[in-house]
């Protein structure tokens, strides 16, 4: 059937009569569509470009084949699209030898890379998820490195945050992009595309040229940038910043960058912003993996609209704590965090002042515990576990507050990263931001109990570790929400691996439309599995509340699954007519 | 005081500048301000580069100036504008000597050689008619080129409109940016800024990115493109013919064939109706003219393509009988030729042809355009008598309706447009585009207009006793104080007198465009300084001047409640509009 050059013969010239078109099958997953149109046979890639529709289904007129499906229009010759957001159509040589046709389908050797990029920044724009999806596959596929497809996607990003959104929105978008990119290099194959294409999706929109920030003329040192950035950070000054921060890349500080923009998100003012902190270490780590180079836009923008954002004036707890927080903050300043580090302490009178609706204890505890010599990673430990306890006992007959007790854990979780890339002052100072963020919370009706407390001794009944979480993410599937948590319990119980149950769920998550809403917890759920269940006896290895990243992570996914707003809210009214509290309908 | 050493200027004393104590002080001419701030002394341009305020009156802090009147903050030593992102403030060296302080003004300050061009992109995202209008007069008055302005202009509009911007939304911007610039030329200095303004706002507004589009695969032709195009503009489908047009621009060897082929596609009969196309593509073609293909391409394709392949509702019955004898009468055109038989001008029955076009009838309305044209007279000679008739309705239509200004000068412009429909889309585009235009004269049939021909002179030459310049200001005046009774009267009365007219053309111009209408009246201005001229052997030529003139006093008018409850309560009385007309 073959001869050189890449010659086949896919039959004779009397299978396509004139005005028709016949699809020959001529190697695996692909498929030729041949046309025969006034007297000339046209070969294509049978496959629409668009959607994959058989083009041997479409219509022929004027030289144009117009597919069925969405209308897509090509060249019949050339294969040449007409519509944007498509790609063009492969399309071959055809001879005729006597009877018979020939078609030069040559190798399949990819050769569309910056097509296909460029797709991408076609789908990126406007939005288009089914476009992203694609062209991520089709770049992957090629060989291209998910680097560079990531590099693209930062520097649509920077202009789509630059020119489109707020600090809230962008700090979100970039939490979703890290997210994304982490989760799915857990990863292979379609479940590691979804990822990306959700990261994709999340950092796509509309993006419009702006006037270029420029340096600010010389001279200009770091010293006053710094001062500038702070002044401007304290009088919601968002612009003024990053016309600062630019220029600071310019002049080849960008190493100092984050540490004051850290600086800026945990300082008092900004308590109650929990989102700005836990989304700037986001923003750190998109720099940490990927460079300043298509990055700097994005950083410079959103860190400025993140730390000059505007504020209300705060009521009157929030004014309090403000306050008190401005008070102690001089101390946590000049306090050396290199010397006395300890990881043992009383874990549990430090969790009573968080949740003991008294702000004044709270923070106090805190402060002690630093004052203490109490290692900061082994306190975040204390907060990322107190938050997936939360998570894991919180009532889901009224709201569970699963939105709040996700920030409470992201943020908790995130101080790593302002501790890493921040400094040990500015995670001291992010201590408190969490402990705010727990106070915040107190209406969620949560019984305290001890985070050294045992859990359930129940083990499985399943015959082993892979029926085990199967069972769980049927669970989850099922909305089983009252059933799930014992039984992530009775998996651990029973030895099997939580990595691997972390990977089936996350995997669920993944492909439920919940997945952008999971995305962040999902994320740091696997992060911090791997800290506090590893060896890292700094973070407070073998805790143990350890099971509770999981059960509070799968209650989260079959909950939020649960579509009961109406009858939340009739429950609620129910009792409310009968004169019972919130509280009383808690505990039920 | 003006010891000079080395460039450097004593200004002051020391004792003179204070912390919180600036002082103004001129320095050739120039008004500079210094601060002392922590010790140091700094020299600053006093004008606030946003909008003039003197800097000495505003504040530091930290090392930051700030003006008092918006609030815009500079670094005090470089200048860098913390604000504004581009508008930085010019700083001067600075140095104490024995008690006094020296400034060097000459070494020239810290001005960047493109802020100029910053401050335009600025003012172009933003659309601020303020930061605009400043980019156009530092343009002016600095001796920045026109053209590298322009080109930055209409590459931003390009981007503009193809991310913005639809076919008529794009076609108004594009029409107040070539009209702003044509008009710009009738002036001169300062007297251009509005114009030149009113044309760099039109393409102002949010240019989002896109990928370039890429041209098609070979094998291409030219006919092919051509063929599509015809095609995807019957099919209303536009981004094909956005690809169409770059893949000719790539393949090289056919832009002199993109532009007839664009107009032969816009005056198509499915478009009759849509009279902007015919308007839309002419200033698309004079855009080309101006800046070629080099500067306008993004602008060009994009814009035509949504031109020919938007969206057209269908046509009910009258347009489409109308538009089934447009069809029937241009084929009887086939044996016309393209034209070039000439003097049958002088056999032209202009006044026949008038009433003919504004008859109310349809098959009268074309039949006179098909008239003319078998009888061989000249595309020319058919749009002056056009232009005139809409000048002379635009004279005599009552004002106390509706007087109809839209449809009006659309039939003015439009007429107009057919002379560029000749020129860059050939005889018979200019033949067809006339058909466009009688639709429209048969779409303004509502007007209760009476008719008169044409080709009697106004009145008698009476040699007025006032000065040319003493008429002229009595007209601008009735503008100004909205004397629509008067304005008609005192036009013509100015003409009369024997003045040539072509200053009372550039003084009414400049008054409307100094009015907040201007920017609606630009194309018609446009329109009647070309027309001016070329009407110039008319015997109504006049009324162009008069029709103007009533159009920008009517519309300094705002009496839409009174004139709708005029018409509600002669409704009442069973009074039909005519009878309201004459009344």
């Amino acid at each position: 059937m073959s001869s050189g050059n890449g010659w086949i013969r896919v039959g004779s010239l009397a299978d396509v009569p004139p005005g028709e078109s016949r699809a020959v099958k001529i190697s695996e997953g692909r498929s030729v569509a041949l046309f025969n149109v006034d007297g000339r046979i046209h070969a294509t890639d049978n496959q629409c470009p668009h959607m994959g529709f058989p083009l041997t289904r479409g219509v022929v007129k004027d030289g144009i084949l117009t597919c069925d499906w969405h209308g897509r229009s090509f060249d019949l010759e050339g294969g040449g699209c007409f519509n944007y957001e498509c790609d063009d159509l492969e399309t071959f040589p055809v001879e005729v030898r006597g009877d018979e046709l020939w078609v030069q389908a040559g190798d399949a050797a990819y050769r569309r890379r910056d097509q296909h990029l460029q797709l991408l920044w076609e789908g990126l724009l406007s939005g288009d998820a089914w476009t992203v999806s694609k062209a991520s596959a089709l770049l992957l596929s090629g060989g291209v490195s998910e680097h560079d497809i990531v590099q693209l996607i930062l520097r649509h990003l920077g202009r789509h945050v630059a020119s489109e959104q707020g600090a809230g929105g962008g700090g979100e978008i970039v939490s979703l992009l890290v997210s994304g990119l982490e989760v799915g290099r857990r990863y292979d194959g379609e479940d590691r595309l979804m990822a990306l294409s959700l990261a994709g999706r999340a950092a796509s929109g509309r993006a419009s040229e702006r006037l270029e920030v420029i340096s600010l003329p010389p001279p200009v040192r770091w010293e006053q940038i710094d001062g500038w950035v702070r002044m401007f950070s304290r009088n919601m000054q968002d612009f003024r910043i990053e016309r600062c921060l630019h220029t600071a890349c310019e002049n080849g500080h960008e190493d100092k960058i984050f540490k004051l923009l850290f600086e800026c998100a945990v300082a008092p003012y900004f308590l109650g912003f929990a989102r700005n902190v836990a989304d700037l270490g986001d923003l750190a780590r998109v720099v940490d993996s990927f460079g300043w180079g298509e990055a700097s836009e994005l950083v410079c923008n959103l860190g400025a609209k993140m730390v000059g954002r505007g504020r209300d004036e705060p009521e009157r707890f929030h004014r309090d704590a403000v306050r008190l927080l401005g008070e102690m903050a001089p101390a946590l300043e000049s306090h050396d965090y290199s010397v006395n580090i300890r990881t043992d302490y009383d874990e549990n009178a430090l969790v009573d002042a968080l949740l003991s609706v008294d702000i004044e204890r709270s923070f106090e505890a805190v402060a002690r515990s630093l004052k203490d010599g109490v290692a900061i990673e082994r306190l975040i430990s204390t907060f990322v576990l107190l938050a997936a306890d939360r998570m894991a006992r919180t009532p889901v007959n009224v709201d569970a507050g699963w939105g709040p007790l996700s920030t409470e854990f992201n943020l908790a979780a995130s101080l790593r990263h302002v501790h890493a890339y921040g400094g040990p002052g500015a995670a001291a100072k992010g201590l408190f931001h969490a402990a705010w963020q727990i106070f915040d919370n107190r209406w969620i009706n949560i019984p305290s109990r001890s985070l050294d407390e045992p859990l359930p001794g129940h083990r499985s009944d399943a015959p082993d570790a892979a029926a085990s979480a199967e069972r769980i993410v049927h669970s989850i599937k099922s909305l089983d929400i009252h059933g799930v948590g014992d039984q992530v319990v009775g998996y651990l119980n029973s030895g099997y691996d939580g990595s691997d149950l972390l990977k089936e769920v996350g995997r669920a998550i993944l492909w439920d439309d919940t997945n952008m809403e999971l995305l962040p917890t999902l994320r740091v759920a696997f992060n911090e599995w791997e800290r506090v269940a590893g060896g890292d006896a700094d973070s407070g290895a073998e805790h143990p509340s350890r099971y509770q990243l999981l059960v509070g992570l799968v209650r989260y996914a079959t909950d939020v699954r649960l579509n009961k707003n109406s009858m939340a809210s009739i429950n609620t009214a129910m009792r409310f007519s009968e004169g019972r509290t919130t509280v009383e309908v808690f505990d039920e | 005081m003006a010891e000079e050493q080395n460039g450097f200027v004593r200004v002051a004393a020391t004792a003179e500048v204070a912390d919180g104590k600036p002082k103004a002080v001129k320095v050739e001419g120039r008004s500079i301000a210094l601060f002392k701030h922590n010790g140091t002394i700094f020299a600053t341009d006093n004008q606030c580069p946003h909008m003039g305020y003197p800097l000495t009156r505003g504040r530091v802090r930290n090392g930051v100036l700030t003006c008092d009147w918006h609030g815009w903050s500079y670094d005090l030593g470089g200048g860098g504008c913390f604000t504004g992102g581009c508008d930085d403030l010019e700083t001067f060296p600075v140095e104490v000597r024995n008690g006094d302080v020296f400034v060097s003004v000459s070494e020239g300050g810290s001005k960047r050689s493109d802020a100029h061009f910053l401050l335009l992109k600025e003012g172009l995202y933003s659309t601020d008619q303020w930061t605009i209008s400043k980019a156009v007069a530092i343009m002016l008055a600095r001796g920045v080129s026109e053209r590298d302005t322009l080109n930055l202009i209409i590459r931003h509009g390009g981007r503009h409109i193809a991310t913005e911007r639809g076919a008529n939304d794009g076609g108004g911007e594009v029409s107040d940016f070539i009209n702003g610039i044509k008009v710009a030329r009738q002036y001169e200095s300062d007297d251009r800024i509005i114009p030149l303004t009113f044309a760099a706002h039109g393409l102002s507004g949010r240019a989002g990115d896109r990928p370039s589009i890429q041209r098609l695969p070979d094998p291409i032709t030219w006919e092919k493109l051509e063929g599509w195009i015809r095609v995807f503009s019957k099919d209303k489908k536009w981004e094909g013919i956005e690809k169409c047009l770059i893949t000719a621009r790539r393949l090289g060897g056919h832009d002199d064939e993109i532009l007839p082929l664009l107009y032969e596609c816009a005056v198509a009969p499915h478009f009759l109706g849509n009279s902007n196309n015919l308007l839309n593509i002419g200033y698309i073609a004079e855009v080309l003219e101006e800046f070629g293909w080099d500067e306008a391409e993004e602008l060009v394709c994009n814009l035509s393509a949504k031109i020919l392949g938007q969206e057209r509702g269908l046509p009910d019955e009258i347009r489409q009988s109308a538009i089934d004898r447009f069809i029937a009468d241009t084929e009887t055109l086939d044996s016309v030729g393209d034209g070039s038989s000439e003097g049958s001008d002088a056999t032209f029955d202009e006044d026949a042809f008038a009433e003919g076009l504004v008859s109310g009838e349809i098959g009268s309305t074309f039949g006179a355009v098909t008239r003319a044209l078998n009888d061989g007279v000249s595309i020319d000679r058919i749009v002056t008598t056009m232009v005139v008739l809409a000048a002379d309705r635009m004279a005599r239509t009552p004002v106390n309706m509706n007087p109809g200004w839209g449809g009006l000068v659309r039939e003015m412009m439009m007429a107009s447009s057919v002379r560029k429909a000749q020129r860059y889309g050939g005889h018979r585009v200019a033949a067809q585009a006339l058909y466009h235009v009688a639709w429209q004269f048969y779409g303004d049939r509502w007007l209760n207009i009476t008719h008169r021909p044409l080709s009697e002179a106004r009145g008698d030459l009476q040699p007025g006793s006032a000065k040319e310049a003493e008429a002229i200001e009595g007209v601008l005046t009735s503008i100004e104080q909205i004397q629509i009774r008067e304005i008609g009267r005192q036009t013509r009365d100015y003409l009369r007198s024997g003045y040539s007219g072509d200053a009372l053309l550039r003084e009414l111009g400049l008054v409307i465009l100094k009015d907040d209408n201007g920017r609606n009246i630009l194309s018609t201005l446009r329109t009647i300084f070309d027309e001016w001229m070329l009407c110039e052997d008319h015997p109504s030529r006049s009324q162009l001047l008069v029709g103007l003139a009533r159009w920008a006093t009517d519309s300094r008018r705002a009496t839409g409640s009174q004139s709708a409850a005029a018409t509600a309560l002669r409704f009442a009385k069973g009074q039909t509009a005519v009878d309201l007309y004459e009344a």
